[in-house]
């Protein structure tokens, strides 16, 4: 069963020189449990898509389908329910700088109004599990590039989202930080979360054990290849799972 | 309960929100305070000015003054027949006791004056109300026919006095309402400014809670709640700068009024009137605040 799906999507910027096609006609799919690898080059429109699940930008046409909920039909009021279905992770973290760990990481649970105790439970649960000290007082700004970004992966998984986008998680960080959060996302894959990890660098697809990949070139897809790995997610998710409900 | 828990954090993060940005939030609030002064000040005046007109009795269009030898049976007979007239909203029988007790009151601290004064020394009167409706040349008639009556001595009418001074009070208040108008326009101005400031120094906290799925009344409440207490802090200071002002005056202004017999007409703002300037100010704040988010906070 999918999870994501998007239909004949375009998306265009108006630049100077006219409208800049952004992504022009994507079409794909994406099983419940994958982790699906969106590679390109820098400006290939993959965090265009990315933004465009997200409902922060809108298609100018085509679809996009989560849970089988057309993102962009959605009601300003509703689309807020949707991002709680959807994890992201951004390069830079996008964290309260001043804020700790904790804080930063119960900022999804806070809200949807859960209390003070279960927030700090919920959060220091989750920091433990990215393998982080979750009795740090100290603001996020103070840690490292690799302890920020796997703040902002516990802020993603806090609320057990069936989706986790990450838009160029490691882009910041060296080799061996990088794939210290490469394992997080194959271990966060294996509880059974849906995982679209863009990236432009070549490398990850050898280190991480992926179900698809999907290549953008100037904004069309010009590959969408599917691995042995995904029949035994599939199989695994059609003998088990109730549909997940998203918005 | 869940409900309650995002609006105690939204209303925390409001506060804290203001703490952040300590000089712009001081100077909105310095600048709020300065409008609602000058609002402040026009409608202690009109309040005023109309406490003294009312001093004075121009209200009371048609004064009859008795002989002194009328007995109260008589004064009341007349006072009930001037009554039934279609025209006459009211008639009011004064004794000379209450005429003294007004002149006292209206002398104020000056009212030693009156010491060893009888109340027979002043004369009894009628005090008559006319309906507005009724003709223009009603009043000057009934005093006509009323100086012709036995008893009556003396018949004022205050009419074109009276007309001036109204006209004076409606020009007050027209001024008073540009300037309500004026004021209300620059408080959601400064309250839309500076929440537009703080909307971009916070401009990824705004984007952070959009991520993470809080909904337009979550990111935006805690700049509108920002806005509120701009606008309350600034009324607050406005009516504790206008409530110094006033009282420093006040002794003064009674000492000259007493002159014109109306010592004791003049107040400052009752609670109500200051907890409405107060609510006025956290509405203003909120329409300003609540203009900059819709503009500037996306979803």
């Amino acid at each position: 069963m999918s999870i994501l799906e998007l239909i004949d999507v375009r998306k265009t910027f108006a630049a100077r020189a006219g409208a800049q096609v952004a992504l022009d006609g994507v079409s794909m799919t994406l099983e419940r449990g994958e982790f699906a690898l969106l590679m390109g080059s820098s400006g290939a429109g993959k965090s265009t898509l990315l933004k465009l699940i997200l409902a922060l930008e809108k298609p100018d046409e085509g679809s996009i389908k989560v849970a089988d909920r057309d993102v962009h039909r959605l009601t300003a009021d509703s689309v807020p329910f949707l991002r709680r279905n959807l994890g992201v992770v951004f390069q830079d973290f996008r964290l309260l700088s001043e804020a700790t760990p904790v804080e930063n990481v119960g900022l999804p649970l806070r809200v949807i109004g859960v209390g003070a105790n279960e927030i700090r439970e919920r959060a220091r649960e989750v920091l433990l599990r990215m393998h982080l000290d979750p009795d740090l007082k100290r603001p996020v700004k103070t840690l490292s590039g690799g302890e920020q970004q796997r703040v902002a992966l516990a802020r993603a998984l806090v609320t057990d989202p069936p989706v986790l986008l990450a838009d160029e998680p490691t882009g910041n960080l060296d080799p061996e930080l990088s794939r210290e959060i490469l394992d997080h996302l194959v271990e966060i894959q294996s509880r059974g979360t849906t995982v679209m990890l863009a990236t432009h660098d070549p490398l990850v697809r050898s280190y991480v054990p992926v179900t698809r990949i999907l290549h953008l070139d100037h904004g069309v897809l010009v590959n969408n290849e599917v691995t042995p790995r995904l029949r035994a997610i599939s199989e695994k998710h059609d003998a088990t799972d109730a549909p997940a409900e998203v918005a | 309960m869940r409900g309650l828990r995002a609006i105690g954090y939204v209303f925390a993060r409001g506060v804290t929100g203001m703490r952040q940005s300590p000089l712009v939030q001081t100077v909105a609030i310095l600048t709020m305070a300065v409008c609602i002064l000058l609002l402040g000040t026009a409608s202690l005046l009109l309040i005023n000015a109309g406490g003294v007109v009312d001093g004075w009795g121009v209200d009371v269009p048609l004064t009859v003054y008795l002989d002194e030898e009328v007995s109260e049976e008589d004064a009341r007979a007349l006072t009930d027949r001037i009554t039934v007239l279609p025209e006459v909203l009211d008639a009011e029988f004064i004794p000379p006791e209450t005429a003294l007790k007004r002149l006292h009151d209206g002398l104020g601290a000056g009212a030693s004056v009156l010491d060893g004064v009888e109340s027979q020394m002043l004369p009894t009167s009628i005090e008559v109300h006319v309906r507005p409706e009724s003709p223009e040349e009603f009043s000057s008639a009934l005093a006509g026919r009323l100086r012709e009556v036995r008893i009556v001595e003396e018949v004022t009418i205050m009419g074109e006095w009276a007309s001036a001074l109204n006209d004076g009070l409606s020009a007050l208040r027209t001024i008073a309402g540009t300037l309500a108008l004026l004021v209300a326009f620059a408080c959601v101005a400064i309250t839309w400014s500076t929440i537009r400031l703080a909307v971009f120094a916070r401009r990824s906290e705004v984007e952070i809670l959009r991520l993470v799925g809080g909904t337009r009344r979550f990111v935006r409440a805690p700049f509108v709640i920002e806005g509120a207490i701009q606008g309350i802090l600034g009324a607050a200071l406005a009516i504790a700068l206008l409530a110094i002002g006033f009282h420093s005056l006040a002794p003064h202004l009674e000492r000259g009024l007493s002159l014109f017999l109306v010592a004791g007409a003049i107040r400052f703002f009752t609670v109500s009137e200051v907890i409405l300037a107060m609510g006025l100010g956290a509405l203003l704040g909120v329409i300003g605040a609540r203009l900059a988010v819709a503009r500037y906070v996306e979803i």
